[in-house]
Order: structure tokens, then C-alpha cells, then sequence
């Protein structure tokens, strides 16, 4: 029974192969006490059934023959000179190299799903590979009981430090050590190292399954060696963080943009798109630690449930915030965290809606009651939002009715299902439309536009009460026509996108946008979203972008379009070439490469009540959640 | 290009209006309409023709979303009135 052979038959049947392995385990330990006896390697001829099983023979071939310092692959070119068992096993190996080879090369270009898909499986396998071979390991412990009392110690879990060390040469008396780490490296996968090999602990386990059979041990072990894999990857991830920081590149690139060195916007364009790519990748790795560390959590610390913790949101799940690459300590941090009982977040709000939200408060507590099944890893979110939260104490919660409104938003249906429908922007809201303010997807044009006819109309409603300052909103496309789409300013495809009757369409109580105070442009850069503001009060064009870019042609468009405006609508010369751009510097900026757009929105949602930019990355899932229930709800409160 | 192209939805009667498909590269479409043939027609033929999907592509007249149940008589459409037809967008950073 070939080693392929005895994987495959591994793989179907678990309660089989034990008592196999068992019987295999005895028979190679008379037959290696007969070796001993006998000669210095057993009969090739003797044992035909065990000869292939047994590691002894094979690793002192490979021994022999396999040169000691090559590279991972060093393994492939002893191929042609094993015999046909190993050979077999080589060539088992040699196609999972290859094929992690291949999903490296993947990675590197993107992280797409299929890609991890088939990592997944490749990690499996090599788990069960793993599995096995502690299980030849342990029967042969079995036969020679001498370990090195220095490898008590280690275990396989620091994976970086082990990687490095199977890369080395390996000068271990014991043979099988030295040829799995060599097979591990072939595998381009962390190995253990000798050390690790050989540690009682793993070994005792194993072998005391193997001996039992135990079913939950075997799975257990399994978990933790997917789990120091992922870990193993995540090591990985932060090095490359910490040697290229490509989304802190990009953003120190456009920080620097915007403190006064503007660089050509094919160039930032450029590096954008390249930026994103590692930026996924990054954003992938984070995501698969913060799952690894909730599981973590979720094993070792039942947590209370979360007096303040949402209603589940149905399939919602409120999106993973990425930052710079993550440090030890804030690993750290997050373990007392869990361990720790939670504190009350600091709760701002801005003023109007400060009332909802307080009863809204006492109607959740009241709730808690009710909701006992409420879901560990929901309260697990909470628990990191609140605490990144309390950094710069900013805290927002919806009201139990907006998240019932999210939920149905958010649920999983027929995309061309209409959710919601504006009237005065006559836009219809699919489902497909609106699983955009899902996760970290980013946001289309019809959710910009219907929340645009949203702002209008909330103007309206802010003027009858008397509340400023009075704002228009264009829908997104004003300034493709307007400028971009032949990259010359034409004011005349928009001359009528503002006549008195479309104006009313639209819900604008003005007769002319130019008796409003402040005009708000979303802006759509190819894949990003920013957000102009021409403010004919304190007569400047604002420029919002949440990369901290610059648009110097685009906004020197709508001071025209004000001037032309001006010709056209009330027969007025008025200049406004001497009108200054500014660029704030305290634009709130996203940390991620897919909230722009919701920056967008609320760059117009809190420019249109004229207060303060105060929010942050942070605050983005709350948002996202926000503009759903609003969208729903057809209004924004 | 396309300039001269013509497609017509079967006209019965009623007032009969020529409506310009422009899109964002300012190539044009004509189309003869009558004033309460639904614009959703309109746009399957326009999608149809220039091989898009219908649900990438937004109908605006002055800046106003067009939903395929209005009609050019609902609108106040005009000989020669332009239709923009641009295209969705997506944006994340």
C-alpha cells in the first residue's frame, strides 16, 4: 500500500485506517527490532507490505542521496534515483508544491475566491498529510523512545521562527526529522523543524489517538494545525506590512498630494489601482485573523452577553475595519478585552437625534432580556467596535426599528427585487442595488443618487422648520456631463438640468440653485467617490476627499458652471474666477480601500445640516447600516 | 457613428416624436416615438442595440432619472429632445 494509497484511503475512512494503522504500527516495529537484529536496513524483499510504510529505509535513501543544501525543491531531483515508493510519495509531494506554488503566484496577483477555495484544500490535505506523518513519527518513537530533552520544549507554533529554521540544513541525528523538514520545505509550507518534530507532547497525543482512536482528539489536532497555519500566514502578512505598508504608502502619497505637491491624476490614479490590489490582499489576511482570534475567543471565553449589543441583523454581519498592520500588543489587548467585562462606550451624538436615540437605548436594554440567543460572535464585534471606538470616543447606534429595517434591506433575496422607491429622484431601489452597503463593498451610483433625493428632501423639511442652510444636491452624473465626459467644460448639457420646473421635480423648494447657500456635487473619479462643495455664501469651492486627493480641473469646472449659471439663469455677469479651491485638511480619511463612498454621503449628509466633520473610519460600519435604514425607511433622519 | 441609425417601436397613431439616445461619448441614437410609447421600450431597443445590459445603463432627460413606465408625454418631451444614457458607477477609493 503505496503512501498516495494509504492518504486516499485515510481521507474515507477515518474509523478504518486506525485500526489499519495500528496493525501497520506493530508489524513495523517487529519489523525494524528485526532490522536492528538483523541487518542495517530491512529486506527489501521482506516486508513488501511494510517496505513502503515505513520511514526508515526511505529517509536514509534520502539521505544518501538527496544533496543537503538545496532549495526547497531540492527533493524533485533526487527523484529519478529513489525507488518507485518513493518516488510515488515524491511526486504526491512534488504536485502539492507545485499546486501551492501555483496559489502563491495567485496570491500575489489577487486573492481571488477561487483561489482560496482551492488553499483550503490544499490545506487540508496537507493537515491529513501532516496528521499521518506525526502518526509514522509516533509509531516509530515507538520503536526508538530516545528523544532530545532540549525539543521538550517547542511546539509547532511559532511558525516564522520554524520556517526558518527547516530552510537550514539540518544536522539532527535523527533522520526522519531531517527529511520531513526537508519534505516540509519542498512543500514551500512552514515546517515544524526537527524540534518541533519531535515534541513529546504532539507525539504522546498522537500516538495515545492512534491507540484509542479517539475521534474529537483527532479533530481538535486538526484545527490547531489549520489554526497555526493561518496564523503562520497572518505572521507573514504583518512582515509584508512592515516591509511595503502599500495602503500607507498610497495614503502618505495622497496626504502629501493634498499638503501641497499635486502630482499628475494618471500617476495617483495609477498607484491607486496598484495600491488596491495589496490592499485586498492585506485586507484578506486581517479579515482571516480576526476570524481565527474570534474562534479563539469563542473556545475559551463564553462572554456575557452585551447589555448595548444590536438585534443580529439577519445576514448583515457589520464589516471588519482594517488598519495599519496589526501588532502583538493590540493582539493582546484584545484577549483582556475578552476576558474583561465590558464598559459602557462614550456615546456622541449629535444633537437631533440625541432624544430617539436615549429611548432607543432603554427599549435595547429592555431587549437584552428577551434576546438571550443573541449571537457570540455579534456581541464579539461589538466588543471591538466598542473598544476601537472608545479611542476616539465616538460611538453611534441605530434604533431597534432602523435595524429591523437594515436586516430586511441587507437580506439575502432576488437581487432585482425593489426594496424601496424615491419619488422625487424616481429611483428604484433593487436589492442587487443595495448589497452594496454590505461589508466592504463598494457603493454605486444609485445609492449616491437616491440619497442625494434624500438630502433634497430633508432640505425641504429642515427649511419649513426654519434650520440652514439652505442646499442643493446634484445627482452624480452632473459632472460627467458637465466636465468629464469630453474632458472640456460644457456647460450647455446641463443648462437645463436646473430650470425651475426640473428644480421642482426634484423636490427643490428654491427656484434656482442659485438662492441656495450651498451646492453639493458627488463626484465620481472612475472608482472612487469625493464630494465637492461650492459654497455661494462664503463664495469658495470645498473640496472633500477622503483620500485627501486633489481635483483642481474638475472644481475649476463648477466655479464656471456658477459664473455661467449666473449668465444664463438671471442674465448676471458674475466672476467667479477669483473664487478659491480649498482643500480642508481635516478631512476625515478612510483607512480601507471601499468606504469612499460612504465617506461621500456623509461628507454631504453633515456639510447640508453645516456642522462639523466629526466622524471617522470608525464610524463606517454604523453608517453603512445608517443609509440602508434610511434608504428604507425613504428619508434621512 | 451611429448617427444616422433610426429604430422604431411600432408607431400606431398619436403624435410622433424623434428622441436623441446620446450617451457619454456623445454617440447618438434616434428614435421616433410616439408620445405615450413607454420609455421602458425604448431603452430594451437602445440596450439591444448598442449590445449593453439594460441594468447598467441610467436614462436621464435634464438631469432627471427616467423609469421605464413614464412616458415622453409624461416627461413634456419635445422633437429632438436629447436623453443622456450614462453609465452605472462604482466607487470605493
Amino acid at each position: 500500500m503505496g503512501f498516495v494509497d494509504l492518504l486516499a484511503s485515510f481521507v474515507k475512512s477515518p474509523a478504518s485506517i486506525y485500526s489499519s494503522i495500528r496493525e501497520k504500527t506493530q508489524r513495523l516495529l517487529a519489523a525494524h527490532e528485526a532490522g536492528l537484529q538483523g541487518r542495517t536496513t530491512p529486506a527489501p524483499g521482506g516486508l513488501p507490505a511494510e517496505r513502503s510504510f515505513s520511514r526508515a529505509p526511505t529517509s536514509l535513501l534520502y539521505r544518501s542521496v538527496a544533496p543537503r543544501r538545496h532549495g526547497p525543491y531540492s527533493s524533485f531531483r533526487t527523484s529519478n534515483l529513489a525507488p518507485p515508493t518513493v518516488n510515488r510519495a515524491l511526486e504526491a509531494e512534488a504536485t502539492r508544491a507545485a499546486i501551492l506554488l501555483e496559489l502563491r503566484k495567485a496570491n500575489d496577483i489577487e486573492m481571488d475566491a477561487a483561489a482560496r477555495k482551492a488553499e483550503a484544500e490544499a490545506k487540508r490535505a496537507a493537515a491529513l498529510h501532516k496528521l499521518l506523518r506525526d502518526e509514522q513519527l509516533a509509531a516509530d518513537r515507538a520503536a526508538k523512545p530516545a528523544v532530545s530533552a532540549a525539543a521538550q520544549q517547542s511546539l509547532p507554533r511559532r511558525r516564522l521562527d520554524m520556517e526558518m529554521a527547516a530552510q537550514q540544513p539540518t544536522d539532527s541525528p535523527e533522520p526522519l526529522s531531517s527529511a520531513q523538514g526537508r519534505s516540509w520545505a519542498a512543500l514551500g509550507t512552514p515546517s515544524p523543524g526537527p524540534a518541533a518534530a519531535a515534541s513529546p507532547a504532539m507525539m504522546r497525543a498522537r500516538a495515545a489517538l492512534i491507540a484509542e482512536g479517539e475521534h474529537a482528539e483527532r479533530k481538535r489536532l486538526l484545527q490547531e494545525r489549520q489554526q497555526s497555519q493561518k496564523e503562520f500566514q497572518q505572521a507573514k502578512a504583518r512582515l509584508v506590512g512592515v516591509n511595503k505598508r502599500p495602503q500607507d504608502l498610497s495614503l502618505r502619497a495622497e496626504r502629501a498630494m493634498a499638503a501641497g505637491a499635486p502630482s499628475p491624476v494618471e500617476q495617483s490614479e495609477r498607484s491607486l489601482t496598484a495600491a488596491r490590489a495589496q490592499e485586498m490582499l492585506l485586507l484578506e489576511e486581517e479579515k482571516r485573523r480576526l476570524e481565527a482570534s474570534r474562534l479563539r475567543y469563542a473556545a475559551a471565553v463564553p462572554l456575557p452577553p452585551d447589555a448595548g449589543s444590536p438585534v443580529p441583523f439577519g445576514e448583515l454581519r457589520l464589516p471588519e475595519v482594517s488598519w495599519a498592520a496589526p501588532s502583538p500588543a493590540k493582539a493582546k489587548r484584545e484577549e483582556q478585552r475578552s476576558a474583561q467585562p465590558e464598559e459602557d462606550g462614550v456615546v456622541v451624538l449629535s444633537s437631533d437625534d440625541e432624544e430617539e436615540e436615549e429611548q432607543a437605548e432603554e427599549e435595547e436594554e429592555e431587549q437584552v432580556v428577551t434576546e438571550e440567543e443573541e449571537s457570540l460572535s455579534a456581541a464579539l464585534d461589538e466588543a471591538r467596535i466598542k473598544d476601537e471606538g472608545q479611542e476616539v470616543q465616538t460611538r453611534r447606534r441605530l434604533t431597534r426599528k432602523q435595524q429591523e429595517l437594515v436586516a430586511r434591506a441587507l437580506a439575502d433575496g432576488d437581487p432585482r427585487e425593489i426594496l424601496a422607491y424615491h419619488k422625487s429622484s424616481n429611483i428604484e431601489m433593487s436589492r442587487g442595488h443595495m448589497a452594496c452597503l454590505k461589508g466592504l463593498n463598494w457603493l454605486n451610483d444609485e445609492v449616491m443618487n437616491i440619497y442625494m433625493g434624500m438630502l433634497l428632501d430633508r432640505d425641504a423639511e429642515r427649511r419649513e422648520k426654519g434650520l440652514g442652510p439652505r442646499c442643493h444636491f446634484f445627482n452624480s452624473f452632473f459632472l460627467n456631463k458637465l466636465y468629464k465626459d469630453t474632458h472640456t467644460y460644457n456647460y450647455k448639457a446641463v443648462r437645463r438640468w436646473t430650470l425651475p420646473k426640473k428644480l421642482k421635480l426634484q423636490n427643490q423648494q428654491s427656484e434656482s440653485i442659485l438662492d441656495v447657500e450651498r451646492v453639493i456635487v458627488p463626484v465620481h473619479l472612475g472608482n472612487h467617490w469625493t464630494c465637492a462643495l461650492i459654497d455661494l455664501v462664503a463664495k469658495e469651492i470645498v473640496y472633500y476627499d477622503s483620500l485627501g486627493g486633489r481635483e483642481d480641473k474638475i472644481l475649476r469646472a463648477l466655479r464656471s458652471y456658477i459664473a455661467d449659471e449666473y449668465r444664463d439663469k438671471r442674465d448676471a455677469e458674475v466672476d467667479t474666477s477669483e473664487w478659491p479651491i480649498r482643500y480642508p485638511a481635516d478631512v476625515p480619511l478612510q483607512q480601507n480601500g471601499c468606504d469612499c463612498g460612504v465617506f461621500a454621503l456623509q461628507f454631504a449628509e453633515h456639510l447640508s445640516r453645516g456642522v462639523d466633520l466629526s466622524f471617522s473610519q470608525l464610524d463606517m460600519p454604523y453608517f453603512r447600516t445608517k443609509i440602508a435604514a434610511d434608504i428604507m425607511a425613504g428619508h434621512v433622519d | 457613428m451611429d448617427q444616422s441609425a433610426e429604430t422604431k417601436p411600432k408607431v400606431e397613431g398619436g403624435s410622433v416624436i424623434n428622441l436623441v439616445v446620446k450617451d457619454q461619448a456623445g454617440t447618438e441614437v434616434h428614435f421616433k416615438v410616439k408620445s405615450h410609447t413607454k420609455f421602458q421600450k425604448i431603452m430594451d431597443a437602445y440596450a439591444g442595440k448598442r449590445s449593453v445590459d439594460v441594468s447598467a445603463i441610467r436614462f436621464l432627460y435634464d438631469g432627471s432619472r427616467l423609469d421605464g413606465s413614464s412616458t415622453p408625454g409624461d416627461q413634456g418631451m419635445e422633437d429632438n429632445d436629447v436623453i443622456d444614457c450614462v453609465l452605472e458607477q462604482i466607487g470605493g477609493h
